[in-house]
């Protein structure tokens, strides 16, 4: 175990600290904390790991521990080289304290039940992180779509060492992300064991927790981000994506990442912001097909965010746009070209069906979103509560611009999976138990943002993630 | 009465008491009313209530037992929307509504954030105790379980067929299936997807057009025997349904 353990640890390192150097140039300037940088670096850095590997494989390198390297190895180079030749610009250091918490004026009392509710949640978080990390490492891949596709066409480059038989495998046209993680942890332990290969899931949570809890540290406080992460923890489904190895985890990773980062530049005004999200929602292409739909949701949610911000010159609002377009779209276009030259689908899945007759289905449809979201034991009771906060506090609805565009982006992802069930020919397949709810998985911890956001008492400023 | 981050913690913590109060009435009487209507005792009601709060968690989807026909959750919801709407309108005066009654109004709209929190702390509560039973008495065996024992634990016979397969025939081979399973719906479908994963890389279901089929691999398939075809010989055998062959020349 002890020897596994040191040949996955050196098998993540590179890809970390490529993604480490492309998240240093990207956030110049910016001053963000430890723990946010090393979060996003892991998903960065595994996310360059697999597009290296779609790179060695469209130019016919075989996979193997010294070509994957040196392809990774030649990316650190490159972004360390326009690090260190990049004009050092003026740090911008962000003062944490623009927000002075209020004096607290509590008695011993509420102290003393404050500090109990703390450590309770602490607790409550802990044995969260504590089970994910058990559940993932002592049980093998038993998922059905894993083992049907991502695990199975993983095993399948891992003994080929190649995608010459791309083609052939179980649904080829789906991103490779995953099954590439799979297939380099394997290269590097030199065997398909699969329980230990799952060590990227749980992973991908706890880089995204991080994330997800100085997010709402940065726009509340501490107290309101434990809460949080209170909340979010309380989601059952999400708990046990997070130990089995399903693309579903990793979706929501970079989805909701791209939109905190967008969130966070509609504040903050760096585009190293902005350019942050366009990699997390190019990424997320890479990993299910849904990808592209979300990087069409986030598209619009940026023009919508600039729209609102009434740029005085035309080209300003363009400029950013194309920051946003460019890498996002560009990282797109690298796996759907390939699969283009190939000769694979790009897309299996989406057939479209418009027909009068489908809004029959409507009211199905309907019922069986409202059942999905309230009435199934995935969420907990998060999604209600948010209605009812949406309803008692209208009027910060109104005022706020960022709750605004979360609200937007929620309305956006439930239309979209609500489009497809209606307009495609996979109305059964959205309506499945499973698959519905796999899909409101991907933007699931947006719901929990907006209860914080919409009941802190305080006012809902963003105050850097340097904390 | 505002609660804000600004409010003394006193009037908060009496904010919380007295949500707390409204809460545990109204789930009282909502308990009281549904063991009247199922005609079964009070007592009984709430144990049945706790337990089916109660999550069997899946990657599919999670469940729990429903309470007369309806997810528990659905009380739940209930019991906020009640509790909030006595808390809120408790110490408002319709009659002469006057700006201050308006602003005192509008100050206890964070009650049913408050009161959402209370149930929700107390859902979690009652999971968590469920959740880490669950942990200690089905999760925690995994532990001491060898790695094959954890897959034949997890997918039984399939596992082992498949591990001898790969033990008597080891090597890249491109196979052909056969069995009398339906593979187009369950319990055919899985097992054929497992056999896949676990049989690989005796390949039963990729099949690139220029590999050639070197090898049969039948499971489930009565008689399995005798569609052995000419020239293979047979490299293992589970029983009489489920066996691998290959040829004379083969590894």
């Amino acid at each position: 175990m002890s020897l596994f353990g040191i040949k996955i640890f050196l098998a993540l390192v590179l890809p970390f600290i490529s993604g480490y150097l492309l998240f240093c140039y990207v956030c110049s300037g910016i001053k963000i904390s430890t723990a946010v940088s090393l979060a996003v670096s892991y998903g960065l850095g595994m996310a360059i790991l697999a597009h290296c590997m779609l790179f060695l494989a469209a130019l016919g390198i075989q996979f193997n521990v010294i070509s994957i390297n040196l392809a990774v190895l030649i990316f650190c180079l490159f972004f360390y080289i326009l690090i260190k030749n990049k004009p050092i610009r003026e740090y911008t250091y962000f003062d944490d304290r623009i927000l002075e918490s209020n004096k607290d004026n509590s008695t011993g009392l509420f102290n003393f039940l404050k500090c109990i509710f703390l450590v309770l949640g602490l607790l409550y978080v802990s044995y969260g992180i504590f089970y994910i990390l058990f559940r993932s490492l002592t049980l093998p891949i038993y998922a059905w779509d894993s083992i049907a596709t991502a695990a199975f066409n993983a095993k399948v480059f891992y003994y080929e060492r190649s995608l010459d038989n791309l083609a052939y495998v179980p649904h080829a046209s789906f991103p490779l992300q995953i099954p590439f993680s799979l297939t380099w942890l394997a290269i590097n332990i030199g065997q398909w064991n699969d329980q230990y290969l799952k060590i990227i899931f749980p992973l991908t949570f706890v880089s995204f927790l991080t994330v997800f809890y100085h997010f709402l540290k940065s726009y509340t406080d501490k107290k309101w981000a434990l809460l949080g992460c209170l909340l979010l923890f309380s989601s059952d489904l999400l708990l046990e994506h997070a130990t089995v190895s399903m693309r579903d985890l990793s979706m929501l990773y970079y989805n909701c990442l791209c939109l905190m980062f967008l969130l966070i530049w509609n504040d903050r005004k760096q585009d190293g912001y902005l350019i942050l999200a366009s990699l997390c929602s190019g990424f997320g292409t890479f990993l299910k097909l849904e990808g592209l739909a979300y990087l069409i949701i986030h598209t619009i949610l940026l023009i919508f965010i600039l729209i609102h911000k009434k740029f005085n010159v035309f080209k300003e609002a363009f400029s950013k746009l194309i920051k946003f377009v460019i890498p996002s779209f560009g990282i797109y276009s690298l796996y759907a070209g390939y699969k283009l030259l190939a000769n694979i689908g790009v897309n299996e899945k989406w057939q479209f069906d418009f027909k009068l007759a489908s809004f029959a289905r409507l009211p199905t449809i309907l019922i069986r979103f409202i059942e999905e979201v309230f009435l199934t034991s995935n969420w907990n009771i998060i999604w209600f509560i948010l209605l009812l906060g949406i309803i008692i506090q209208l009027k910060k609805v109104r005022q706020n611009f960022t709750i605004q565009i979360l609200l937007l982006s929620l309305a956006l992802f439930f239309g979209l999976h609500f489009s497809v069930a209606l307009f495609t020919k996979n109305f059964n397949d959205i309506l499945e138990v499973f698959t519905l709810s796999r899909l409101i998985l991907h933007f699931f911890p947006l719901a929990v943002i907006l209860i914080i956001l919409l009941n802190f008492p305080g006012k809902i400023q963003h105050k850097a993630l340097a904390g | 009465m505002t609660i804000s981050r600004q409010a003394p913690g006193k009037t908060l913590l009496l904010e919380v008491f007295y949500c707390f109060s409204i809460v545990l009435i109204t789930s009282l009487i909502l308990l009281l009313l549904l063991a009247q209507h199922l005609k079964l005792p009070f007592l009984e009601i709430i144990l049945i209530f706790f337990k089916n709060l109660q999550v069997e968690r899946s990657y599919n989807s999670c469940y729990s037992k429903l309470i007369n026909d309806r997810h528990p959750y659905f009380y739940l919801y209930l019991i906020i929307s009640f509790s909030s709407l006595i808390a809120i309108l408790a110490n408002f005066r319709f009659k002469n509504c006057k700006r201050k009654d308006k602003e005192l109004l509008g100050s206890y709209l964070n009650r049913p954030f408050i009161i959402a929190m209370i149930v929700f702390i107390s859902t979690i509560s009652v999971q968590s105790i469920h959740n880490i039973n669950n942990f200690l008495s089905k999760d925690i065996r995994f532990r001491s379980m060898s790695s094959f024992e954890k897959r034949y634990f997890l997918f039984g016979s399939v596992y082992a067929f498949a591990m001898q397969c790969r033990r008597y025939l080891p090597g890249m081979h491109v196979a052909e299936f056969d069995t009398d399973l339906k593979l187009d719906r369950d319990p055919g479908m899985t097992t054929q997807r497992r056999l896949a994963y676990f049989l690989y890389p005796i390949d039963i279901r990729v099949h690139p057009p220029h590999k050639a089929v070197d090898v049969h691999v039948f499971y489930q398939k009565d008689n399995a025997g005798a569609f052995v075809p000419e020239g293979e010989i047979i490299r293992y055998k589970l029983d009489e349904e489920s066996l691998l062959s290959s040829r004379v020349k083969g590894n």
